[in-house]
């Protein structure tokens, strides 16, 4: 019997990166000069949504590539993804509240820390789902090429509406209930399959 | 309701605006201009003044500058009935200065040559401004000597701001105490030059285009002042120091490592609030560029704003935004202005006094700017003349300067 590992390590390589990238770029934005006044909030929040989200579609993609040698499985290795991601959302929120309170922008405080790790999880998601579907027509090397055309295709349609749900960069400084709707479902459709997916995997090794 | 000298607005310039009612107490005065382009879209500029709330007639007499405008009304209110209105179309706009002629007859032929990209217009004495900003939009000022003398400081004011007074011959006795001024050749006072028909004129700070080149090159020397945030090496230290121990505890794993990071995160949260300014309140920082010498000279301020929340920015006296939505009221300006936004102002010009250009040159302390002027906009400064910074005064001094006691002939105005 093999066992199933509940938590996973958290303190990877992309938690790194994400952390340190975020210090760098909050010290480098800060607005020390006049000319700088939104320039701390303006630089970091759209980078952290870039960063979470791009994260989470390699992060959801990865997990669901079928692979020999894993006695774990897809849907274990999926929740540590959406684990990863929320972890890395909650550690980075004070880059972004502190960005925030020193250049006071209009965009609302609870919105700026939720969107861009609700866009992470919903990314693992999306990027699980699309290859998921693929591999079980025997087409995941496609998914390489799959997730960006599909995120490309969201971003044309959000431009078009002008309402930002996969322009994750014009995510932070716009907030609407739509793309705030769509996020959060996402991210609990994610969660959910996440927590499925380890129960399933629990009873299989009971 | 006139606008402009003698009615002719400029736009690109200052103009004055004359609004007279009679027996209107607190009649309102609404002026919309809409100062947008095709790309841009409206950028109204809007002027709200009231009249004195007396009887009898009452004139509101101000300063405006005139962005190049798609359209321009105005009407008078009171008691919400309209008194007068009107309208200047797209279409009489003209950025082209005026060059005025005042009394009747043709120009003397041996006086300088007609400007072909000025407006000729025929003024009286009696639409001749006070103030210096209202020759803005003036080039050149031809006394034909056919009416009545206007008043000497008027005269002056005009030179002092920058216009190329021009006497006739053989003007009449009326003339006396101006023609006196030029007895020695051409007046060089502050930013213009008084001189007769045969005179010529050196190159001098008169030229538009070299003022608005020293004006938006003052305003780009300006040192944008630090906010009152925490210092930037602070929150280098407390950045890196999170992220390594949040990084720290994550390599310890388990329950325990996952606690202490979201522990150590909603620190962060609750230490956020003090990385905000103590003081939100705008930076402005002003500027000044004086061009002219002979104890007077022409100032045109500059004011840089910045703010980091979104306010509405008030200021007293005229003030200028380009391309920006402005309110004119009573005794001042109002700018909407966004989050993390920057509007620069520009001053009516004004006729200041100036140190004499000797004593300005003597001064060691005094940064000299003429190859950086040149180099940074490629207009050659003419030979002789100095641009000098003293920290947030400018000084454009021509190449000449004649001293002349004024004090006998009038007081220059504003």
């Amino acid at each position: 019997m093999t066992g199933v590992r509940l938590a996973p390590r958290l303190a990877d390589g992309g938690t790194l990166l994400v952390l340190m990238l975020l210090a760098a770029l909050i010290v480098t934005s800060w607005p020390a000069r006049a000319d700088m006044a939104q320039g701390s909030w303006a630089v970091l929040a759209p980078a952290r949504a870039i960063l979470l989200v791009v994260w989470g579609l390699i992060a959801g993609s990865t997990a669901a590539m079928p692979r020999v040698a894993d006695p774990q499985g897809p849907g274990v290795r999926f929740a540590d993804a959406v684990t990863r991601l929320a972890a890395a959302g909650i550690v980075t929120a004070p880059f972004e509240a502190v960005s925030h309170t020193a250049t006071m922008p209009l965009v609302p405080l609870w919105w700026a820390l939720l969107a861009a790790p609700l866009g992470g999880v919903a990314a693992t998601g999306l990027g699980y789902a699309v290859t998921s579907w693929l591999a079980a027509r025997k087409l995941a090397w496609a998914a390489a090429l799959a997730v960006p055309v599909i995120l490309a295709g969201g971003i044309a349609l959000d431009l078009a509406t002008g309402i930002p749900v996969f322009a994750v960069w014009l995510l932070p400084s716009q907030p609407s209930w739509i793309a705030g709707a769509v996020l959060s479902g996402a991210a609990l459709l994610a969660a959910t399959m996440a927590v499925r997916a380890l129960r399933t995997a629990l009873a299989r090794a009971s | 309701m006139v606008v402009g000298v003698s009615g002719h607005p400029v736009a690109s310039a200052w103009n004055p605006v004359v609004a007279t009612v009679r027996d209107a107490p607190g009649a309102t005065l609404h002026l919309d201009l809409d100062a947008g382009r095709l790309q841009q879209g409206e950028v109204p500029i809007q002027v709200r003044r009231t009249f004195p709330a007396a009887g009898g007639l009452q004139t509101l007499d101000f300063d405006l500058r005139l962005p190049p405008w798609r359209s321009l009304t105005w009407r008078i209110v009171h008691d919400d009935r309209v008194l007068a209105s009107g309208s200047y179309a797209a279409r009489e706009r003209d950025d082209r200065p005026l060059q005025a002629l005042l009394g009747v007859g043709a120009l003397p032929a041996d006086g300088p040559s007609h400007d072909r990209d000025a407006r000729t217009v025929r003024v009286t004495p009696g639409d001749l401004p006070q103030r210096a900003a209202a020759w803005d939009g003036v080039e050149r000022l031809w006394i034909l000597g056919t009416t009545a003398a206007p008043d000497p400081a008027t005269i002056l004011t005009a030179v002092a701001a920058g216009v190329d007074v021009v006497l006739a011959p053989n003007l009449s006795a009326a003339y006396a105490p101006i023609e006196r001024l030029v007895q020695q050749g051409p007046l060089y006072l502050g930013a213009g030059v008084l001189r007769r028909a045969d005179a010529e004129s050196a190159a001098g700070p008169r030229d538009r285009d070299l003022q608005r080149a020293l004006l938006a090159y003052v305003a780009e020397r300006s040192d944008a002042p630090p906010w009152d945030h925490p210092r930037r090496s602070t929150v280098a230290w407390m950045a890196v120091g999170y992220a390594a121990l949040v990084w720290g505890v994550l390599m310890v794993g388990g329950a325990a490592g996952s606690l202490a990071a979201v522990t150590l995160a909603v620190a962060g949260l609750l230490l956020a609030p003090s990385f905000a300014p103590s003081d939100p309140t705008p930076l402005s920082e002003v500027r000044m560029i004086t061009v002219g010498g002979a104890d007077l000279g022409l100032a045109r301020r500059v004011v840089s704003v910045w703010t980091q929340p979104p306010l509405e920015f008030a200021m007293d006296g005229a003030w200028a935004a380009s391309g920006r939505a402005v309110v004119h009221v009573d005794g001042g300006v109002r700018v909407p202005l966004a989050a993390g936004d920057r509007v620069r102002l520009e001053g009516a010009p004004e006729i200041q006094d100036v140190p004499a250009r000797a004593a300005l040159r003597s001064r060691r302390d005094l940064e000299v700017h003429d190859e950086r002027f040149t180099a940074a906009t490629g207009i050659a400064l003419p030979a002789g003349a100095r641009l000098l910074r003293d920290r947030d005064a400018w000084w454009w001094l021509p190449p000449r300067e004649d001293g002349a006691d004024l004090t006998a002939v009038a007081e220059v105005g504003t």
